[in-house]
């Protein structure tokens, strides 16, 4: 009798349970967020126009679920942020974050995942320790860390341009710390000298005192970009310091959207990324083909594009891997992440969660009437440590406005 | 420092005092006049400069531009001060939340229409070009902002001093209940510095792009050194006005040259001390 009667129960909590499951299985519910309004929409729209091609592509359903996309506001507000994943937590059901995509955005969006367990690919945020020293097993990158394309330009500004001393000018936030950071290591493994490094307040308009007393060196990096990146472009022109020394950039200088701003003064500038829109694998050109057919030619798919449509893939991927929303599965299926077919060459995700990719250096030119940034030099399977070994990187302070220091000769780099 | 760096550094605070005076100027005379700050001054910059930009890709005609962001920016600051400001007209917190509330929404409705890109202005290449001023080579048009800056004042001076609209908006400065009482229309008068202020903030938006990118947030910062510079000089002084630009054009300028991490703390100190030392300005009264 009271076999029989557990039986029962538990046939019939079975039942519930499987109807349960079958009703929240579904859809699988992705929640993208960016900043589709504000300052920094241009970098939110990049990624929902890049989502919305891998939405097309992917079509309706995936492993027997229904496909269902919801875009959030970020408004670029780390504390929206916050508010805009509770809400896909706790009201709409959403089973895989795509994003957030700005830096802080992506630091806040972080600590949100790794207290609620959301699987959750983090776009084109590259603040280094969302993958790193704070890194959370349900947390993976779609795009990379500001350290990580610098380590291949610092080595090809000494062996292939012969540049040895360079000055930099930067704003002074956490990004172009990293940016630099990752520069230097590579840069005074190749045999270079020095980074003499002046940092400004984000949000200078006026850059000519600082040109006044620029010092000497062979060439000069901006590292930065936006409003600031633009002055500072004119104002190098305007007082001829480009025909003593040149001018080469962060990754952000010329590759998010200010080259129609600089004009044909930016060609023969260099900077490196992990995308270019200047490729021509034939995964590229499909990719930008459709994107134009999508969203018009007049806007060319950029990096945020291209990571948010890469971070959608990887969600539908995951889920199509694990065959189910079960947040195990979709998250190892997610660690495990390799796409030979990314638009922007081919990837895998190393032990931490950030892309084993391509870095591409690349120079501005002009194609069909446009300025484009084009691959001069690829440096393959690139790790967010660069060349070094991910407990030693990670047991170093994390780079600041100096350190790494800015003398080569420093002892720090003998021991690297 | 050698010669050169310091001659260098010295344009270059002149081009920046030049700026700052031409938004400053019309500021300084509205308070004096009404002792209302108009804190969508800066909005009026952001306004003048997207539309000047606009018409100067149009037209290719760099003084149109100019004159384009002036004019738009001034038939804002009259519809501003006709439709709004007259209404809260005595009552000071109103009129400064009223001002920053048109500010946010010049601001806004900017960011709707023209996205959070930042944007150049297109000069003509001879106008890049550098000319030789005998003791170093400079942008030409940076030497024509500071001619433009010293026009300016030549005849705001010459208005000030011996125009009867001049004596008539000192006598309101000094003393606006008396100057009525002479049958001055003080609120006419005012109408009138308010919108050449306003053209005067929205010609700098457009001029100020020849050298620095346009973008959200510069509102904020272009209106913060323009306080600064009629802080130091004193409300309500033409003559503070200029001085104060000077001072706030090159301590800038040698801070960012010298020390750029600091450039803010330098930009901040003259007006800390002048504020503690003394609060009515350079050539500020007392009232």
């Amino acid at each position: 009798m009271t076999t029989s009667r557990t039986l029962m129960i538990g046939g019939v909590s079975a039942l519930a349970l499987a109807a349960f499951q079958a009703q929240a299985d579904d859809t699988v519910h992705v929640g993208v967020i960016g900043p589709t309004s504000g300052v920094f929409s241009f970098f939110g729209e990049q990624q929902r126009m890049g989502v919305e091609l891998a939405i097309e592509e992917v079509g309706d359903s995936v492993a027997g679920h229904n496909i269902e996309v919801t875009f959030y506001d970020s408004q670029g507000d780390p504390e929206v942020v916050v508010d805009r994943l509770r809400a896909m937590q706790s009201r709409d059901d959403v089973d895989i974050v795509v994003g957030p995509v700005l830096g802080s955005t992506g630091l806040a969006g972080l600590d949100w995942a790794r207290d609620s367990g959301m699987p959750t690919v983090i776009s084109y945020s590259a603040p280094e320790d969302i993958t790193m020293r704070d890194r959370a097993e349900n947390v993976v990158r779609a795009g990379w860390t500001g350290a990580q394309p610098m380590f291949a330009f610092g080595e090809y500004v000494v062996e292939e341009l012969g540049h040895k001393e360079i000055v930099m000018v930067g704003q002074d936030y956490s990004f172009p710390y990293n940016q630099i950071g990752g520069f230097l290591k590579s840069f005074c493994a190749a045999g270079g000298e020095s980074v003499e490094r002046i940092w400004h307040p984000t949000g200078t308009s006026d850059y000519s005192s600082i040109l006044a007393t620029l010092p000497e060196g062979d060439a000069v990096m901006y590292n930065g970009a936006g409003s600031d990146g633009l002055a500072f472009f004119q104002q190098y022109h305007d007082f001829g310091v480009d025909q003593r020394m040149p001018l080469i950039g962060g990754s952000n200088f010329f590759a998010v959207g200010d080259l129609p701003e600089m004009g044909d003064a930016a060609l023969g500038g260099m900077s490196a990324l992990q995308y270019a829109e200047g490729l021509e694998t034939e995964n590229f050109i499909a990719f930008r083909d459709a994107f134009w057919e999508m969203h018009g030619e007049d806007t060319m798919p950029l990096a945020p594009a291209e990571h948010g449509y890469v971070a959608f893939r990887m969600a539908i991927d995951a889920v199509e891997e694990a065959g189910s929303t079960d947040r195990e599965p979709v998250i190892s299926a997610l660690r495990a992440t390799e796409m030979p077919d990314a638009p922007r060459g081919p990837f895998y995700l190393d032990d931490y969660g950030n892309p084993v990719q391509n870095i591409y250096i690349y120079e501005v030119q002009e194609r069909d009437g446009r300025l484009v940034n084009v691959p001069v030099e690829t440096y393959e399977e690139v790790s967010q440590f660069g060349p070094y070994d991910p407990e030693e990187y990670m047991a170093n302070e994390p780079d600041s406005r100096n350190f790494p220091p800015e003398d080569c000769s420093d002892p720090f780099y003998d021991e690297l | 420092m050698n010669l050169d760096t310091f001659i260098f550094l010295a344009l270059n605070g002149l081009t920046l005092a030049a700026l700052l005076f031409i938004m400053a100027s019309g500021l300084t005379l509205a308070f004096g006049l009404m002792r209302v700050v108009n804190l969508a001054h800066g909005a009026f910059y952001l306004l003048g400069g997207y539309i000047g930009v606009h018409v100067v890709h149009a037209t290719d005609s760099l003084v149109l531009g100019v004159l384009a962001g002036g004019v738009v920016a001034m038939v804002g600051g009259v519809l501003m001060e006709r439709l709004l400001l007259q209404r809260v007209r005595g009552l000071d917190l109103s009129e400064a939340l009223l001002t920053i509330a048109v500010g946010l929404i010049i601001a806004d409705a900017l960011l709707v229409a023209y996205g959070g890109r930042p944007i150049s202005l297109p000069l003509p290449p001879d106008l890049r070009m550098p000319m030789d001023l005998g003791v170093m080579m400079y942008p030409t048009f940076r030497v024509i902002i500071m001619a433009v800056a010293v026009a300016l004042g030549l005849v705001l001076w010459i208005v000030m001093a011996r125009t009867r609209i001049g004596a008539a908006i000192r006598a309101g400065v000094d003393d606006r209940e008396t100057a009525m009482a002479q049958g001055i229309n003080v609120p006419l008068l005012f109408a009138g510095v308010f919108a050449v202020a306003s053209f005067l903030a929205g010609a700098a938006g457009v001029i100020g792009t020849s050298y620095m990118s346009l973008s959200q947030g510069l509102d904020v910062r272009v209106l913060m050194l323009s306080l600064v510079v009629i802080i130091i000089g004193g409300m309500g002084s033409l003559k503070g006005a200029a001085v104060g630009a000077l001072i706030t054009g090159m301590v800038s300028s040698f801070a960012t040259g010298y020390l750029p991490q600091f450039a803010l703390f330098f930009l901040f100190l003259p007006m800390t001390l002048i504020l503690v030392f003394r609060p009515q300005g350079l050539f500020g009264r007392t009232t």
